[in-house]
């Protein structure tokens, strides 16, 4: 076992060939420079996404997962924001490389996103046929006519009943569901290697959101679409993604395949996410007595311009004995294909090392 | 209305889902009998009524101390409505409401001040429910100071005990808000609510807008002070699995009227009404090892102002017949005190 | 990709500022065009505050000997065709300026809150007839208005201050209307009244100390234009009468006659109006980017 400080880079993750990826990320930081400090949102995180694949990115609120996904597009707001390291491979081409002119023809065109509130992040005053067309103009240089019967077929593959007719529709005529739907219309209108869903379904009801997911996943399959899924709700990844990365205190701590992470979680913080989420286990025909009380992670997650040193988790770890307090883990392959950052996964949780 | 009395249809949705547990004498901490409230739509420079949105359509239950109902359903279909007129924040449009046996609706809002130290509301948001400009101390003594309990000392005292209990450090006290994390707000918004001793305590999504690991120290909270204080919940929330872990009873809602309610084993593990199948079924579960029929239900929620005819799900029912359209099922008994809105479960 | 200094970005950011002047310092860095501006306004205030200090001559007094004396040694702005000393009327006109601007943004402001969080807070009929009753304030013309005021009270410190103030009340009514319309909503309003506080105190306690940021941006920016107010009507003869020294009188009394033969009779009050709207306006646009909430992290 290595001892690598926090300074030093860490090695890089699961790697195959660079031709079957699609979308390789090494070494991401992401920084805000504000009054309170250097926030290091994203610090020094790697991952590589497959056609086809379904990533998903996983934490609470401040753990980096939505500026990683603003930062592959590039739309973190500067100032206070600055990517201040590493390269977003997009097909080979480094997107950190590019200029503002080559990255707008990136974005909605070969990456696009899906966000949290439909509303906010439709144009109100644009019928939703014109937005979807605008995209289809602007990136496929189709004609008008084209791209408003391309704006239906699209409302048609996303399932909008009467797609002609709702074509020529405002974003507030739509109801919350519809909304979601027409956003992953006009994400998808160009076809994009890659779609980024920002928790696409926690403004939802959970019977719209079982539909958008579908939608989603059906969607990924005949389109091809490669697909980073960023939320909060590991029953949402559990049942979406292929492949899934922990986040906390922008850094990533666990990953490994569905499967694989959730039979045989090897960090503690992931131990405690899911110990702590309430499931519907009379429905699996688990019977409990009485009402048991839900395993808690102690305090709170740690503001990102004051870190602790050592493991950011340290402070809330059940399991954290000097070294922790000391020194950040490595991030090391535990177990064939499950990488996590934790000194005692071993000991604790029986990982064979590789 | 008496368990036992009551079997087999009762009229109208009027007669709700209640009185499942004959065990207690006293009065329960809330009784609600057919609850309405309709908001009118007003449109144009007359302010002209053009239709009404019926937001809650006829719903009666009951909570007991330290007993928790959960109230479940997406949005629109009236479940935070139901809890605003209990508390009178909305003017209920017609039903009874008993706070342990008194009748509060009609009360004026001088009458209704003493009954206003009985319930209190915990809100989702947990920024938007403390005032920005007011110490943390000073929000959760607040309601000491409105009903003029103590001097300035003695509330300062009171505020402590409440800070110390809910898990904030008292030398918080003189802090703003924005100085507190989401979780440490939402202790904030329940000492406030605590403050004034009630028996009943009304949770409008208490945990909706927290991380999944605080929403774990909050739900715990929540519980242990109900052991305490023998406190009732009506626990209003979307997430069934926060639910089913927190409520003794469960009501369902769809469109205004409460479709199932049952206690909540009985609810999770032999569910009838369609509507209820679906909401569970839809429900993601943190296990890719579970692999499920999902019951996934096409359409959006009707609108409120123009609910549909007959039984207000038929719309979206996958066993709705024509029946469904013309006639609107009772909420009836089914046995164990399950109550059922469907004409064919 | 460029590397970034740390040290540099922390710096713009305003890491490590604390303390009144440590806070006041960074600000100024950030908003030098704004620390101009509160440099202008202090200086418009102490002059306004230490008048007696700064002038030798009274700014009433007539000397047919100085009549329309050049600037120079002993009139340092030279004099007015009474032989009245420049620098001393300027001096003293800072103080009408300022009683002018803030009395009556006082004023106008202390009204408009009043309405605006009433009516935005009750709603109903008293919100729809207050809302009309603004409509026909922001409508009167302000001359037409002053005029009926000198004529009928005479023109006087106090009718002026009125006077400008008036339609200073509907432009902050309708923020504070908006602001309280978005604010009685808020779950802690909603908090309040689930444990029985009153709607009055309501009201005062909760919504009113929210709409202070939007009333502290209004306000600066209406000190400015009740100043200019202040000078154009005083131009008008509809201001502050004879002998106080108003900037706005002085002009007119020498614009016309003495513009070609007296040029610094018009050219410093000018300059003394220019320069405290100027300042004012600075500061007020810096106060706005400050506290807007979108600035806020």
């Amino acid at each position: 076992m290595t001892t690598t400080s926090a300074m030093t880079p860490q090695p890089v993750p699961p790697k195959v060939p660079a031709t079957e990826n699609l979308l390789e990320v090494t070494d991401l930081r992401t920084y805000f420079f504000t009054r309170q400090g250097v926030v290091k949102a994203v610090d020094g995180v790697d991952f590589a996404l497959k056609p086809k694949e379904t990533l998903a990115i996983v934490g609470e609120s401040g753990c980096g997962k939505s500026i990683t996904a603003l930062s592959l597009l590039r739309l973190i707001p500067v100032p206070p924001g600055r990517i201040i390291s590493g390269s977003i491979k997009l097909d080979g081409v480094d997107l950190l490389g590019l200029g503002e002119e080559e990255m707008r023809r990136i974005r909605g065109n070969d990456i696009s996103m899906i966000f949290q509130e439909p509303m906010t992040s439709l144009n109100p005053v644009m019928t939703i046929g014109r937005q979807i067309a605008e995209v289809l103009l602007l990136h496929q240089g189709m004609s008008t006519k084209e791209a408003y019967a391309r704006a239906v077929e699209m409302l048609r593959i996303v399932k909008i009943p009467e797609p002609e007719q709702r074509v020529k529709e405002y974003p507030h005529q739509l109801s919350g569901g519809m909304r979601q739907r027409a956003m992953i219309a006009i994400a998808l209108a160009c076809n994009p290697k890659v779609l980024i869903a920002d928790e696409p379904t926690t403004a939802l009801d959970v019977t719209i959101q079982a539909q958008i997911l579908n939608l989603i996943v059906e969607l990924q399959e005949r389109l091809g679409t490669a697909v980073v899924l960023i939320t909060h709700d590991l029953g949402v990844v559990a049942e979406t993604a292929q492949r899934v990365i922990v986040m906390y205190a922008g850094r990533k701590v666990e990953e490994a395949d569905v499967g694989e992470l959730f039979a045989r979680p090897m960090h503690p913080y992931t131990r405690g996410l899911m110990a702590s989420i309430p499931r519907l286990d009379l429905m699996r025909g688990e019977e409990k007595e009485g009402v048991e009380r839900l395993q808690e992670i102690p305090g709170i997650v740690p503001a990102l311009s004051a870190l602790p040193p050592g493991c950011a988790f340290a402070p809330r770890c059940p399991h954290a004995d000097d070294r922790c307090h000391a020194e950040y883990p490595p991030y090391e392959q535990k177990r064939s294909g499950h990488w996590a950052a934790c000194w005692r996964s071993d000991e604790l949780f029986g990982g064979v090392n590789a | 209305m008496h368990d036992g009395a009551e079997s087999g249809v009762t009229p109208g949705t009027a007669n709700g889902a209640a009185d499942s547990s004959p065990r207690h004498n006293r009065a329960p901490a809330l009784e609600v009998r057919d609850l309405k409230k309709h908001f009118a739509v007003k449109k144009g420079l007359l302010q002209k009524t053009i239709g009404h949105v019926y937001a809650v359509d006829g719903v009666s239950f009951t909570i007991r101390e330290g007993e928790t109902l959960g109230l479940v359903g997406e949005s629109g279909c009236g479940k935070s409505t139901v809890g605003r007129a209990i508390l009178r924040l909305v003017e209920p449009t017609s039903g009874s409401i008993k706070i342990e046996g008194e009748e509060i609706t009609g009360l004026s809002k001088q009458e209704l001040r003493p009954y206003r130290r009985e319930m209190q509301i915990i809100f989702q948001d947990p920024f938007s429910s403390l005032d920005p400009r007011m110490s943390a101390g000073d929000i959760v003594g607040e309601p000491l100071k409105v009903h003029g309990i103590g001097n300035a000392a003695e509330r300062r005292e009171r505020v402590a005990e409440l800070f110390a209990r809910v898990g904030l450090r008292q030398a918080q006290m003189d802090s703003f808000p924005h100085q507190f994390s989401g979780g440490q707000r939402q202790r904030i918004g329940i000492a406030r609510a605590l403050a004034l001793n009630p028996k009943l305590i009304i949770g409008d999504e208490p945990v909706s807008a927290l991380d999944v690991s605080i929403q774990a120290q909050v739900i715990n909270l929540l519980m242990d002070l109900q052991q305490e204080r023998g406190l009732g919940y009506l626990f209003i929330s979307h997430n069934l699995a926060v639910v089913e872990h927190i409520s003794h009873y469960i009501a369902v809602m769809y469109l205004g009227r409460i479709v199932e309610y049952a206690d909540k084993r009985t609810l999770f593990t032999s569910p009838r009404h369609p509507y209820t199948e679906a909401l569970l079924s839809a429900v993601p579960v943190p296990d890719p090892s579970i692999k499920r029929n999902k019951i996934v239900l096409d359409g959006d929620v009707p609108s409120p102002m123009k609910p549909p005819s007959g039984c207000h799900f038929h719309t979206r029912c996958p066993i709705a017949q024509e029946r469904c359209k013309i006639e609107s099922p009772v909420l009836r008994d089914v046995g164990n005190g399950q109550k059922v809105s469907c004409h064919f479960r | 990709m460029a590397t970034i200094d740390h040290k540099a970005e922390l710096a713009r950011a305003g890491a490590g500022v604390s303390g009144f002047w440590g806070t006041a310092f960074h600000l100024a860095r950030r908003y030098p065009l704004g620390a101009a501006g509160a440099v202008i306004v202090l200086l418009f205030v102490l002059t306004a505050l230490f008048a007696g200090y700064l002038t030798t001559y009274d700014p009433t007094t007539t000397n047919a000997r100085s009549s329309l004396a050049k600037p120079g040694p002993d009139h340092l702005l030279g004099a007015d065709f009474m032989g009245r000393d420049m620098w001393s009327r300027i001096v003293y006109g800072a103080r009408i300026s300022l009683a002018v601007g803030i009395g009556s943004t006082v004023l106008g402001c202390f009204f408009g809150v009043i309405i605006g969080l009433m009516s935005g807070y009750y709603g109903g009929w008293l919100d729809l007839l207050t809302q009309r009753v603004m409509d026909i304030l922001q409508a009167l013309p302000l001359l037409v208005m002053a005029l009926l005021m000198a004529a009928s009270l005479g023109p006087s410190l106090t009718n002026t201050i009125v006077a400008i103030s008036i339609p200073i009340i509907p432009n902050v009514a309708r923020v504070i209307r908006s602001n309280t319309l978005a604010l009685r909503e808020m779950p802690y309003v909603e908090a309040a009244r689930a444990v029985g506080m009153s709607e009055w105190k309501i009201a005062f306690r909760h919504v009113l100390p929210n709409t202070m940021a939007p009333l502290i941006v209004l306000a600066t920016a209406q000190l400015g234009s009740a100043i200019l107010t202040e000078a154009s009507l005083s131009f008008l003869g509809l201001g502050i009468p004879e002998p106080h020294p108003s900037w706005g009188r002085m002009l007119s009394e020498s614009a016309a006659e003495y513009v070609r033969t007296a040029p610094w009779l018009v050219i410093f009050p000018g300059i003394a109006i220019s320069l405290a709207v100027f300042g004012t306006n600075l500061l007020g646009d810096a106060v706005r980017d400050i506290l807007d909430p979108r600035e806020r992290s």
